[in-house]
């Protein structure tokens, strides 16, 4: 009988020490794209070299990072699915597929449980104004992406600029095309034409054409695309013949860029606005191949977002002294920030559902990434 | 007058490129009553062995165009003979999900096992030229994308009307039954048609290598479901027909590119497929379909 006393005793204890050790783990659900559309922005990797990285230099008082990630397979109503079974596990952050149908379900799902839902990767301006508390972007909105490209274009030399707009992916591709011109107008430049086009388009040839009838040769096009089409669109442009500036997006910012567009020449006039530096062996850099050699699948700058949400929701927990739910958000929009792998701070302490950090737009110079610009900018439409 | 003529070569190019990849499909239908909407991962199986053999030091661009064409042949011919083969005598529908699995399952094989991100492929980017005619703009390509298609369109109205194989496929399109009891191997007749379809993926995927410069695992996908329209316009299992569409789908989508003003491009698709509702309302088997009867659902 004693020895069955005895042995509830240390069961009971063992699972009161399991108990406390669980409630200190910093949870983060991860409902990320492995497979679908949205895989190649997928910003898990990044999210648990960091995650790994803090947990083997954490102390003996320190959190540990625990990370559920799981495939949402680029499916908006999964990512609110595995959200709420990230929530029913503890976890304090969550995030899914990047954008407002799945986030703001995923919100307000998260609301009652005092959780946060912290999307490494997201840049619409829809879920800044969507009104929910509990919701952080890791990334600047598009319209502060625009901006900066203007600025970095105009600071160029560029002064006409012809936008290629398409509704495939909501404001991303229709509107921060519009955003950038409003900033290029501002600045002093002009809009001189706007041409349609579809994603997956891999034959240009009609909107060159199109271009090709404009009174005057525009010093610049603008386009939110992705990869590879925008690299097509670059290289059949340049086999047109047009010589001038094409400026983008941070989906430009991909190493497959390069491949697709193939003639160096041919990048020497491209820039775009994006979340940090990257190919410039910087502090990104750095990060992302040591991740990569010890044996992370790196997918390129949306691990780095990934990494700063780990990095920033741990040193938030360090500093608020716990892990529960609604003390963790307001520490991460504490005053001063945190260091992120993206920037050297990160703060949320201004506009709490973003950060305020610098914007780089990199260009190319004999084939090889060059930052052009690197600065918050000032005018930013629909922000202001 | 210049730029209108320059649409329509870009609108020719873009039918081409449609006709080429509903053909692939209707061959398969027009035997097997099977939409195989695994036929953009057959062109994705072709262009990942081209990007993997240029990765292990091929070169030369007329090898890596042998390959794609062997490779999509060979990968449509094992398609068959794993999932569909099995499914054969099962409804209609049953072949229908069997090809959107086996086109799930490859994807993620590409997204898993390389990358979920594009890689590049330049070694068929040199097909890729600008010939300037006066103030016309023509891409190598859209010119060879056009002359291939005939080719191709000829050399399969030869092979089905003067082959004996051929003239089986032609004839188990029209009773596979009959075909059989005159001693003709079914498994021949559709392993045929199967490779005959990898092949055109083949040739379709040789020319998008070319303009992309880059593989994705869904580089196929949209593609099929745009040949998809294309037979239907046509009027599926009709192999004119879907060169027809194909081409007619082209015309419509640059068409509606160039003409839509921009504050209604938003309704571009909604007005492409209202265009081939009328189409089909005045046609409903296609343009060059055969009518079915439907019994008491005949209006």
């Amino acid at each position: 009988m004693e020895k069955i006393l005895l042995g509830a005793a240390v069961l009971t204890a063992g699972l009161l020490q399991a108990g406390h050790a669980g409630a200190a783990d910093l949870k983060i659900g991860l409902a990320v794209a492995m497979t679908g559309a949205y895989a190649p922005y997928s910003e898990a990797e990044g999210a648990r070299c960091m995650a790994d990285r803090l947990n083997k230099a954490a102390g003996a008082n320190d959190p540990k990072v625990e990370l559920m990630i799981e495939d949402n397979r680029s499916d908006p109503q999964l990512s609110v699915s595995l959200g709420q079974k990230f929530l029913d596990a503890g976890a304090q952050i969550i995030t899914g597929v990047p954008f407002p149908d799945a986030l703001i379900p995923m919100a307000q799902t998260a609301q009652p449980y005092g959780a946060t839902v912290f999307s490494a990767p997201n840049t619409q301006l829809e879920m800044q104004q969507a009104g929910l508390d509990n919701f952080i972007a890791g990334a600047v909105p598009d319209p502060i992406n625009a901006s900066a490209t203007a600025n970095a274009l105009y600071g160029k030399g560029a002064r006409t600029v012809a936008l290629m707009v398409s509704p495939d992916a909501g404001s991303y591709s229709e509107k921060l095309p519009e955003w950038f011109g409003e900033v290029f107008e501002h600045l002093g430049g002009k809009v001189v034409g706007k041409f349609n086009y579809s994603y997956g388009t891999t034959d240009w040839s009609p909107q060159i054409a199109s271009i090709k009838t404009l009174p005057e040769k525009p010093d610049a096009i603008h386009i939110c695309a992705v990869l590879p089409d925008v690299g097509i669109l670059i290289r059949q442009l340049r086999a047109n013949g047009y010589d001038g500036w094409v400026a983008g997006c941070d989906a430009f910012d991909d190493k497959s860029l390069e491949g697709t567009v193939g003639d160096p020449k041919s990048l020497e006039k491209v820039m775009f606005a994006t979340h940090g530096a990257t190919g410039v062996d910087g502090p990104i850099d750095k990060f992302l191949a040591q991740c990569k050699a010890d044996g992370y699948k790196i997918n390129g700058i949306f691990d780095a977002l990934g990494a700063d949400m780990v990095q920033i929701s741990y040193e938030a927990a360090k500093k608020a002294g716990t892990v529960d739910p609604a003390a963790l958000r307001d520490a991460i929009r504490a005053p001063g920030g945190y260091p992120g792998t993206t920037a050297p701070t990160i703060s949320f302490a201004e506009k709490k559902g973003y950060p305020v950090k610098a914007v780089p737009v990199m260009g190319f110079a004999d084939g090889k990434r060059v930052l052009i610009t690197d600065a918050p900018p000032t005018f930013v439409p629909a922000l202001n | 007058m210049d730029y209108a003529l320059q649409q329509l070569l870009n609108a020719l190019a873009f039918g081409a490129e449609y006709s080429l990849v509903a053909l692939g499909l209707a061959v398969v239908f027009s035997i097997m009553g099977l939409v195989n909407f695994a036929h953009g991962e057959i062109i994705g199986v072709s262009a990942y062995s081209v990007f993997l053999a240029a990765a292990l030091g091929l070169t030369s661009p007329f090898v890596a165009v042998l390959l794609a064409v062997g490779i999509a042949a060979l990968a449509a011919v094992v398609f068959e003979r794993v999932a569909f083969r099995p499914v054969r005598y099962a409804p209609t529908t049953t072949g229908l999900l069997t090809a959107f699995g086996v086109s799930i399952v490859v994807q993620n094989l590409f997204m898993l096992l390389i990358s979920p991100k594009p890689q590049s492929v330049s070694i068929l980017n040199g097909l890729n030229q600008m010939w300037f005619f006066g103030p016309f703009a023509v891409s190598s390509l859209q010119v060879m994308e056009l002359i291939v298609s005939g080719l191709t369109i000829l050399a399969l109205v030869l092979f089905l009307n003067r082959s004996t194989l051929g003239l089986a496929i032609r004839a188990a399109s029209r009773d596979f039954a009959t075909v059989r009891l005159m001693g003709i191997k079914a498994n021949r007749v559709i392993a045929t048609a199967f490779a005959i379809s990898g092949a055109l993926a083949g040739i379709a995927a040789v020319f998008i290598l070319a303009r992309r410069g880059s593989v994705s695992p869904d580089l196929g996908f949209g593609l099929v479901l745009k040949a998809f329209v294309a037979c239907v316009i046509g009027g599926f299992g009709s192999l004119p027909g879907a060169a027809v569409g194909g081409m007619l789908l082209g015309f419509i989508e640059v068409g509606l590119l160039v003409a839509l003003p921009q504050e209604y491009a938003g309704f571009r698709d909604a007005l492409t497929y209202a265009i081939i509702v009328a189409l089909l309302v005045y046609r409903p088997e296609g343009l060059l379909g055969q009518r079915i009867e439907l019994g008491d659902k005949e209006i």
